[in-house]
């Protein structure tokens, strides 16, 4: 997990720093995107199955490094669940699902109001469940993301963005040997919506 | 001198600050704590007293930890038969539980309910415990033996008694700590069974002769009719 910390958050930042005096310089770029998302579990896992995404989620992402089109930033992402078949999760009041992620980000621009912006992703992500009265503990893993962003720039600032993300995540669960695959794997189509805000650069 | 009150009556000595302490940490003591990251598999399939399926009862999984007022216990899950009379469940591990019960009841009442009492980890194999056939008998064919050991040998002592063919509703699937069976010589020896019509109960128990130290073990088979039974054995 660290050498996963190391190249997803550290690496970018001595590879671009590297660059700096070259013509195409890494730089500072400041873009916040805040945005409620919902997850549509696809295929026959824990999440799919036992549970069901309660919309909305909601999420943050910051990008924060800039290299020619080519963008970097951080993120976290938080999703309810109900449990809808006690059989598989246990009588389970609450079960959320976090993430926290670095994105590659490859803009392009359409016109002078449109962005598209394939990405791809790494992250933690962390399912937690609780009953009335007794947090359940959690169990962790790693998660991928491969998606497309499209935001429409409303002011220079301020732009509404579409995202479409394929979520993978493989999961640390100890179980009978049956239900390990249904346990540890899990994958999603994310749908996400929100505000994007840019920090115009300084002329 | 002067010294300060804070020095002289720190804030976490107050009796509020320590009885507040002393409840939460006993609070928590008794809670069940849960591995998120592990899940178990407890599976079984429930039968009558003819070896037929019985579908849609209701079955129930506890973990307990404690007893009385300072325990706790959590119902983890609950499911019902389906028409193979299987059932299935999968449950987050606890990890500082005393035992599992299975509780079964049939919601049309035509079955007896049934409790598997005092499962354990050690039950648990690669995560997952299948309890197998569980045999559930309609009431009107369940009727009662009142079995009764007369202690009529001085020095001797009775221990370990099982029986074989009951329908008794609670089961244990691992013997109490303190077993019932281990008897004083001084007490009396009454077990109240629920039994089948028409069936045969084995009893098998350990005489000790207390003067010799020496152990006898014996059975006795009892023959159940249409109705309630009284059934003495001399030792």
């Amino acid at each position: 997990m660290r050498v996963l910390f190391i190249i997803v958050f550290i690496w970018p930042f001595v590879a671009f720093a590297q660059k700096q005096s070259a013509e195409n310089t890494v730089r500072f770029s400041a873009n916040f995107s805040t945005y409620l998302k919902y997850d549509n579990n696809l295929g026959t896992h824990f999440l799919g199955d036992a549970t069901e995404a309660k919309f909305p989620g909601f999420g943050f992402q910051f990008d924060f490094l800039k290299y020619q089109n080519l963008k970097f930033g951080l993120g976290v992402e938080f999703m309810p669940y109900d449990v809808v078949d006690i059989t598989m999760a246990g009588n389970i009041d609450k079960t959320d699902t976090r993430a926290y992620f670095g994105k590659f980000l490859y803009e392009i621009k359409l016109g002078e109001s449109w962005r598209i912006a394939p990405n791809l992703g790494i992250g933690s992500s962390i399912v937690r469940q609780k009953t009335s009265t007794t947090n359940l503990d959690s169990f962790k893993g790693i998660k991928y993301y491969a998606g497309t962003n499209i935001t429409y720039k409303l002011t220079e600032v301020i732009g509404l963005f579409l995202g479409v993300n394929y979520a993978f995540a493989k999961y640390n669960v100890n179980t009978a040997e049956a239900f390990e695959s249904y346990f540890r794997n899990s994958t999603q189509m994310q749908i996400l919506f929100g505000l994007s805000f840019t920090v115009p650069n300084k002329k | 001198m002067n010294w300060p009150q804070s020095f002289i009556k720190p804030k976490y000595l107050s009796l509020t600050y320590l009885l507040s302490l002393f409840l939460t940490l006993f609070f928590l003591s008794c809670e069940i704590n849960y591995d998120g990251d592990e899940r178990l598999l407890v599976t079984g399939r429930i039968l009558n007293e003819n070896n037929l399926p019985i579908p849609n009862q209701d079955v129930e999984f506890w973990i307990y930890k404690g007893s009385g007022a300072g325990g706790d216990d959590d119902l983890i899950s609950l499911t019902a038969t389906d028409n193979n009379g299987q059932f299935l469940m999968l449950i987050p591990s606890p990890n500082n539980e005393d035992g599992f019960e299975l509780k079964i009841s049939d919601p049309d009442t035509i079955y007896q309910h049934k409790i598997l009492h005092r499962i354990l980890d050690k039950n648990f194999t690669n995560y997952e415990y299948n309890i197998g056939d569980i045999v559930l008998y309609q009431h009107h064919v369940i009727t009662n033996a009142y079995i009764t050991f007369n202690k009529t040998t001085v020095n001797t002592s009775l221990m370990d008694v099982k029986f074989k063919g009951d329908a008794d509703y609670l089961v244990w699937i691992n013997e109490p700590e303190t077993y019932y069976g281990d008897y004083e010589p001084t007490l009396a020896h009454d077990y109240y069974k629920n039994v089948p019509l028409n069936s045969t109960l084995t009893i098998t128990y350990t005489i000790r002769d207390n003067s010799t130290e020496t152990l006898s073990t014996h059975e006795a088979t009892v023959t159940i009719n249409n109705e309630n039974l009284e059934y003495i054995i001399n030792y």
